[in-house]
């Protein structure tokens, strides 16, 4: 079991980042420091995304075909890459966060339980 | 270096950090900070450039030509790193490839493909001998019994096939006729490409093959309506076949023409091919039955029942009409040796590869606890693998081609040009590469970690089991080649000795002259002919001697009855009027001179000795010895075919030159003047020396040119008969003499592989000893004992396996010498010499390298 545990934890994080890029395109187009702001801002900074880890997942989702990218200028008028979702992208959101909330409900649900519930 | 596409990429992804950097730089500067201290801090918030863009390239989807360029490195670097061993494998699975693609050249020609142009070619079927599968003539009769009898053949056919000389429009050419009933072309299902196919009763009418029209007449059609000869017999070309058929034999047909009825003699197996085709839903084996049944029918009304089956039913392309079977099961064992030469080769190359990617453990290891990916950690090998399989099969590629053209003719049928078909080719190239990518996977899967701190166990595990794997592989190979090299080295040994056999003649120049009549000539006309062109030839200036022959050497023989007065040579001490069967030869004065037969005594035959004149002859020494036993022969007298006739007088005493066998006692032989004829002898050929083997053909054409189109001038090498008797020796020699070159080279590349194995193995022990003040001789003696010891287990193996081998072999060859120790020496110093020359590259990496950095690695 052990020898298989930095497999796994990789793969979580990678889902999870997948879910908040994902989420925080769903309002409309975005830059990636942009995103990245915005996933500190919303969580109150509990959840930081690391560029190291921003920029390939960024590429890797434009890569399977859930977001789709464009130049161009920022609200501070700045030159930008904007990211979007694509229908393929809305989608695969949509069935990710109902499968997060089925998750996090079960965890819940767990991490609620009492014995003398039972 | 980066693929085009990712160029492109990498620009867009420098702009996006960028982007970001000034962002992140406005948003602190919004924040309060100044422009200078809000440009470093964005800057080092965001971390290393480098390893976000490498991270971020990784997750691009390679482009065809940048994972090609990857490959293609990864290759390469493998290839650099140890190009001895690269070298090694190549060559090992190259001489593995070409084995197994010579073999399958000559399996394909002999069997495995099916016989082209014959329509549904799985429903008919061929008559065999019973227990036999050889495509060898049947009665005619049996063709008669079986077209009137048989319940399961839908079509009876019989054919013959002779090489006969043929006339189409005025050109003379040497074609194989097939002549054949009537139902042998609709049996076939072969229709005519020009023309038609010959009808039923159509005796005058005969159908040429597309090759045969285009060598006459440079197009088909323009030889519709031309009047061909068959000996002497004019027919009228009626059709011409299609390119893809050219009978259902291995040797192509030229002409076919209608079979005449033949004699209906049920014991007589010089006759005709019968074939058939199956009535639809029967099988071979219902016909089969049902054929022995109709033979065994036909040998009772004949008044004597058969006791056991003679014929037996098959399918067509059994051996193809092979004449020699002996080539089938030649094949068939020669390609089980290529493949387990291919597979000793492919064990070589996978423990090459396995040394290598054992080699490179701890780095792999490392990646491994990096998060590399399992296609990452087994790429390489993998890869190597392939890239060793793809230049093994081209390797294999010339090689194959190389054997197909130069050796393969030799050894079998050589009447026709052989070539190798692109799907073996390609099956040869496919090959390769499967077993340098299956090599690979091995070699990957020996070494593949599942995370950093269970690799060293792994690794352990495999060090332990690899040296018994590799060593196990060398000693079969070794055995191996042992083996193949001592059959190789007597087949050697016996064909040089069957070569250097004094003969008593000189066949290096000479030829033989024969005429074929086209059509019939009167009695003596032949004869008349070739006394002719000895005159015209003898005259020639390329002509160093010619000489007329009742028979030739090794060729036809001819023996006449000689009585000696008061002895009887064949039963020692007996006296009274006995008879003797020597050889007898009629020949033109000049034959001993021609022929290079030495006169020992006496003199030779002379133009003087003419009809009418005292009758003359030279005995040689063998008959001479048993004749007059401690005499002197000379003047003696013989009395040739009957006790009563008159006195031959000898006049001299040539060297025993050898005529009938190759082998063997000699009977004796006297050389009579062709002037002076026994039963009637004349000449029926014509013995030439030509120095200059350019010559020859010049010759020929310049007395077929003489002779006109009254026969066919044949001028071939008197040295045709003793090559059939050479042949099996060269062909053995040949063939096992490349073959065990093949195992050679395996055992050395295997032996490369165990001693690099052994010197990653044994690094350290190695380095400790020679700190320890051990002499580079005790080293070396260290480092090599374990394969020596393999390699002569390996050698004392395969020298008892090859006693044993030549028992066997000697039932084919009777005149094989069993091996003795010096040939065994001899094959053993090959083998060990191999792998010591092998072994050299390691050796000397051991003995060469710095002991301290060695002691000080992990």
């Amino acid at each position: 079991m052990a020898k298989h545990l930095p497999a796994n934890r990789v793969e979580l994080l990678h889902g999870t980042l997948d879910l908040l890029i994902l989420q925080s395109l769903r309002w409309g187009p975005n830059h990636g420091f942009e995103i990245a702001q915005h996933i500190g801002r919303t969580t109150d900074d509990v959840l930081r995304v690391e560029t190291g880890s921003l920029y390939p997942a960024l590429h890797r989702l434009e890569r399977q075909g859930l977001l789709d990218s464009e130049w161009g200028v920022s609200d501070v008028g700045a030159r930008a890459k904007f990211y979007r979702l694509t229908t393929a992208g809305r989608k695969h959101l949509e069935s990710e966060q109902k499968r997060w909330t089925a998750v996090s409900t079960a965890i819940g649900q767990i991490l609620a339980h009492r014995p003398d519930e039972a | 270096m980066t693929a085009p596409g990712d160029e492109q990429r990498l620009r867009d992804l420098e702009d996006e950090i960028a982007s970001h950097l000034q962002h992140a730089a406005m948003d602190l500067q919004a924040r309060g900070l100044q422009p200078d201290a809000a440009a470093r801090e964005a800057r080092r918030t965001f971390g290393n450039i480098r390893i976000v863009t490498a991270a971020t390239h990784a997750q691009w989807r390679a482009s065809l030509f940048g994972a090609l360029q990857r490959l293609w490195r990864t290759a390469t670097r493998g290839l650099r790193q140890a190009p001895a061993a690269a070298v090694g494998a190549v060559l090992a699975l190259a001489t593995g490839l070409a084995a197994v693609g010579t073999l399958a050249v000559v399996c394909d020609r002999l069997w495995w493909r099916p016989v082209a142009g014959v329509a549904a070619v799985d429903q008919v079927v061929r008559v065999y001998p019973a227990g036999f599968w050889t495509a060898s003539t049947r009665a005619y009769v049996e063709f008669v019994d079986l077209q009137a009898g048989s319940t399961t053949l839908a079509a009876v056919a019989a054919y013959r096939v002779q090489s006969q000389p043929v006339i189409v429009e005025d050109t003379i050419v040497r074609a194989r006729v097939a002549e054949v009933t009537d139902a042998y072309f609709g049996l076939l299902g072969v229709r005519a490409a020009a023309g038609q196919v010959m009808q039923p009763g159509d005796a005058d009418g005969c159908v040429v093959s597309a090759s045969l029209a285009s060598r006459v007449s440079g197009t088909s059609e323009s030889l519709l309506g031309a009047t061909l000869r068959v000996g002497p017999v004019r027919r009228e070309v009626r059709g011409i076949a299609p390119a893809t058929f050219v009978g259902t034999d291995l040797l192509p047909i030229d002409v076919w023409c209608a079979l005449p009825d033949q004699p209906r003699d049920r014991r007589s197996f010089d006759g005709v091919h019968v074939i058939g085709r199956l009535r639809p839903g029967v099988s071979i084996v219902d016909a089969d039955r049902d054929a022995r049944r109709v033979s065994r029918e036909g040998w009772r009304r004949d008044g004597a029942p058969l006791t056991e089956d003679v014929l037996q039913l098959g399918p067509l392309a059994v051996t193809r009409g092979v004449t020699r079977p002996l080539d089938v099961e030649v094949a068939r064992w020669l390609l089980w040796l290529a493949v387990t030469l291919l597979l000793a080769a492919v064990g070589t190359v996978t423990t090459l590869l396995s040394t290598r990617t054992l080699a490179s453990g701890q780095a792999r290891a490392v990646r491994a606890a990096l998060g590399a990916r399992r296609w990452q950690l087994t790429e390489e090998p993998v890869v190597l693998g392939l890239t060793l399989g793809a230049a093994g099969a081209a390797t294999a590629l010339v090689l194959t081609t190389l054997l197909v053209l130069a050796l393969v003719p030799r050894l079998f049928i050589g009447e026709r040009s052989w070539s190798l078909p692109p799907e073996i080719a390609a099956a040869v190239v496919a090959l390769g590469m499967a077993s340098g990518a299956g090599a690979g996977l091995v070699a990957a899967a020996r070494t593949y970690p599942n995370r950093l701190s269970t690799w060293m166990s792994d690794l352990r595990t495999s060090r332990a089991s690899a040296p018994r794997v590799l060593r196990g592989v060398l000693a079969v190979q070794t055995c191996i080649s042992m083996v193949l090299l001592v059959t190789a080295l007597l087949l050697i040994d016996g064909f040089r000795g069957i070569a250097q056999q004094p003969l008593g003649l000189q066949l290096d120049d000479l030829y033989v002259l024969t005429v074929d009549p086209l059509g019939a000539v009167p009695e003596g006309e032949e004869a008349r002919w070739l006394t002719v062109l000895r005159a015209e030839a003898a005259a020639r200036p390329e002509v160093a001697a010619a000489a007329l022959a009742h028979t030739v050497p090794f060729a036809s023989s001819w023996r006449t009855r000689v009585h000696v007065e008061g002895r009887d040579p064949d039963v020692a001490g007996t006296q009274g009027g006995g008879r003797f069967n020597p050889i007898s030869r009629f020949v033109s004065p000049s034959y001993l001179d021609a022929v290079g037969t030495r006169m020992l005594r006496g003199r030779g035959l002379r133009d003087e000795d003419v009809a009418g004149g005292p009758s003359v002859l030279v005995v040689d020494e063998v008959l001479a010895r048993r004749l007059w036993p401690g005499q002197d022969p000379l003047g003696q007298c013989l009395r040739l075919q009957a006790p009563l006739n008159p006195c031959t007088t000898v006049v001299g005493v040539a060297e025993a030159a050898r005529h009938e066998t190759y082998f063997g006692e000699r009977p004796g032989q006297y050389y009579v003047p062709l002037s002076q004829p026994v039963r009637g002898e004349v000449p029926h050929a014509l013995m030439l020396r030509v120095p200059r083997q350019r010559d020859a053909e010049a010759v020929r054409a310049s007395l077929q040119g003489r002779l006109g189109v009254q026969g066919i001038v044949r001028l071939g090498p008197a040295s045709a008969g003793v090559d059939d008797v050479r042949r099996p020796w060269r062909s053995g020699a040949l063939t096992m003499t490349v073959v065990a070159v093949m195992a050679w080279i395996v055992t050395a590349a295997g032996a490369f592989a165990v001693a690099g194995e052994s010197e990653r193995r044994r690094m350290r022990d190695l380095a400790i000893r020679r700190a320890l003040g051990s002499s580079r001789a005790r080293t070396a003696l260290a480092f090599l004992r374990p394969t020596a010891v393999t390699v002569l287990a390996g050698v004392l193996v395969g020298a008892a396996a090859s006693l044993a081998a030549v028992g066997p072999l000697r039932g084919v060859l009777p005149q094989l010498a069993v091996p003795g120790p010096s040939l065994l020496a001899r094959a053993a110093l090959a083998v060990m010499g191999g792998v010591a020359l092998a072994c050299v590259p390691a050796l000397r990496r051991v003995l060469s390298r710095e002991i301290s950095p060695v002691l000080q690695e992990p």
